[in-house]
């Protein structure tokens, strides 16, 4: 039997393994190169153990990729890469929610935002339904992804550069040098989840800005101004003063006590859900606004986006209070 | 592992493709975990401390009487993946006259395979009165009681266990040198 076609058999079947593998590998060229060579000197080594005498023969080389295995089994092992977790890793998880929750978020603000204009258009009409099939599409096609990203045997870090490998790689041991907590669902570095000095200078801010609605202290120009408005000004004094308090409290305990944090964040949504009546007072009699020199409907409207922005950050807090359950058990 | 089924009567248990297909699924989940605790511990006895793919498998098989058997394709895909944990390491380097790569276990990897074998022997001789065997742990070993990591004293009497950080300085003193 020739060289030519030993050599043959062996190229034909690392060709193979070359279709089967998954493409995380194909696309690293070096690697694959290197996969299939070290494959390759294996077969040879194995048939020349097979073969009597030491010299190659097309049955050794046929035994020889016989111990092998078929390309199939070779290529299922490189791919089974990650932790089952349903049908999505468990190292694509992480991954698979973030995409899911940045698009449907995305689904959500720009129906929102089309229902706004059609209301401003004094076209009124809800379209939930829209909004659902809209969620029910991206959760079809994202999760179809992801599972089939699984199967294939892709990881997070097959998505990013060289360069953000190295820099991640770089962060995590100056986290392990300095004993920082660090995650163990990622094994990334978990960033301090308050700037307690900032959080400290802004409550001194607040309680400043508070205590003067607060006491309102007598100008020239409070005569001028309604005494409902006022009466609002304080409410608002108390609720800014209290959010003031609670931020010194945060910056004080610092990047520690997850519950105490996630009980103060509970207090601060319970504020805000209560600045929204006054809000609301705001966008029904905007003739209460002095000083302003607008059309009223346009300081309600301007009072309605306060609104929608105070529901945006009491959606941001919960999120926030939900997210620090990673770093129980860690801080 | 079942070999030369066809040679058998044809009524044995074995026959029937459904207990076949279920012996088997069993023994490959066993031998999943094993497989690998194997390789590091074939690497670990290698001379050097270093080793190639094809003579790790011949000296695998050779110390196990050829009852562990790994398919030989997906040798190298474990390998891959030890060494994408930081438990492997490899090196290009002429072998036997033919340039080959190379595999020796890294100092975090030392430590981890330590672990393990602590926890597969200890695992082990705990569960042996069940299946009606004998195991016998070496005297030169100690077994840290907190996390079973293997220490070897013939090489260091540490203070503290590498893996759980446990003060074992007292029960290292307690064996004899």
């Amino acid at each position: 039997m020739s060289q030519n076609n030993m050599d043959g058999m062996v190229k034909d079947y690392l060709k193979k393994i070359k279709e089967k593998l998954p493409e995380w590998l194909k696309e690293d060229k070096e690697e694959l190169k290197d996969v299939l060579s070290e494959i390759e000197e294996h077969i040879w080594d194995k048939a020349e153990g097979l073969s009597e005498n030491g010299d190659l023969t097309e049955s050794s080389i046929q035994l020889a990729l016989s111990h092998m295995g078929t390309p199939e089994s070779i290529a299922k092992e490189f791919k089974r890469r990650g932790v089952p977790k349903v049908y999505i890793t468990e190292d694509l998880w992480p991954l698979y929610t973030r995409v899911l929750g940045i698009l449907s978020a995305v689904v959500v603000m720009v129906n929102v935002v089309v229902m706004i204009i059609n209301i401003v258009a004094g076209n009124f009409q809800l379209d939930f339904v829209g909004i659902l099939f809209w969620l029910a599409g991206i959760f079809t096609i994202v999760t179809l992804i992801f599972v089939g990203l699984s199967m294939e045997g892709f990881l997070p870090e097959d998505f990013k550069t060289e360069e953000e490998r190295k820099r991640e790689k770089k962060e995590l041991s100056i986290a392990e040098k300095n004993g920082w907590p660090i995650s163990p669902n990622t094994g990334k570095p978990l960033k301090s989840f308050i700037q307690p000095t900032g959080m400290i200078v802004g409550g001194i801010i607040q309680n400043a800005i508070g205590l003067i609605f607060l006491i309102q202290p007598e100008t020239d120009f409070t005569h001028l101004i309604e005494l409902e408005f006022l009466a609002l000004l304080r409410i608002f004094g108390m609720f800014i003063i209290s959010e003031g308090c609670l931020n010194l409290i945060r910056g004080v305990i610092g990047n520690q006590q997850v519950t105490k944090h996630q009980i103060i964040i509970g207090i601060k949504i319970f504020l805000s859900i209560m600045t929204i009546t006054p809000l609301v007072v705001l966008v029904d009699q905007p003739e209460l606004v002095p000083f302003v020199p607008f059309e009223k409907h346009l300081i309600s409207w301007t009072f309605a986006f306060i609104i929608f922005l105070a529901i945006i950050g009491i959606i941001s807090d919960t999120y926030k209070a939900v997210t620090l359950e990673k770093y129980r058990n860690i801080i | 592992m079942i070999k030369r089924v066809k040679e058998f009567g044809t009524k044995a248990l074995i026959a029937s493709q459904e207990i076949r297909d279920y012996v088997e699924k069993f023994e490959s989940e066993i031998n999943r975990g094993i497989s690998t605790l194997c390789i590091l511990a074939t690497i670990d006895k290698a001379e050097n401390g270093q080793i190639h793919g094809y003579a790790l498998l011949k000296n695998l098989e050779e110390e196990t009487n050829e009852m562990l058997v790994i398919e030989e394709g997906t040798l190298y895909p474990l390998l891959r993946k030890l060494e994408g944990n930081g438990i492997l390491k490899s090196e290009r380097k002429v072998v036997e006259n033919r340039m080959r790569k190379v595999y020796s276990i890294t100092e975090r990897g030392d430590k981890i395979y330590n672990h393990l074998s602590g926890f597969y022997g200890k695992l082990s001789k705990a569960i042996s009165p069940l299946l009606d065997i004998n195991v016998h742990l070496k005297e030169q070993y100690l077994y840290c009681p907190n996390c079973a990591n293997k220490i070897d004293l013939n090489k260091d009497r540490k203070q503290f266990c590498d893996m759980c950080g446990l003060n074992i300085q007292e029960l290292s003193e307690r064996r004899p040198k």
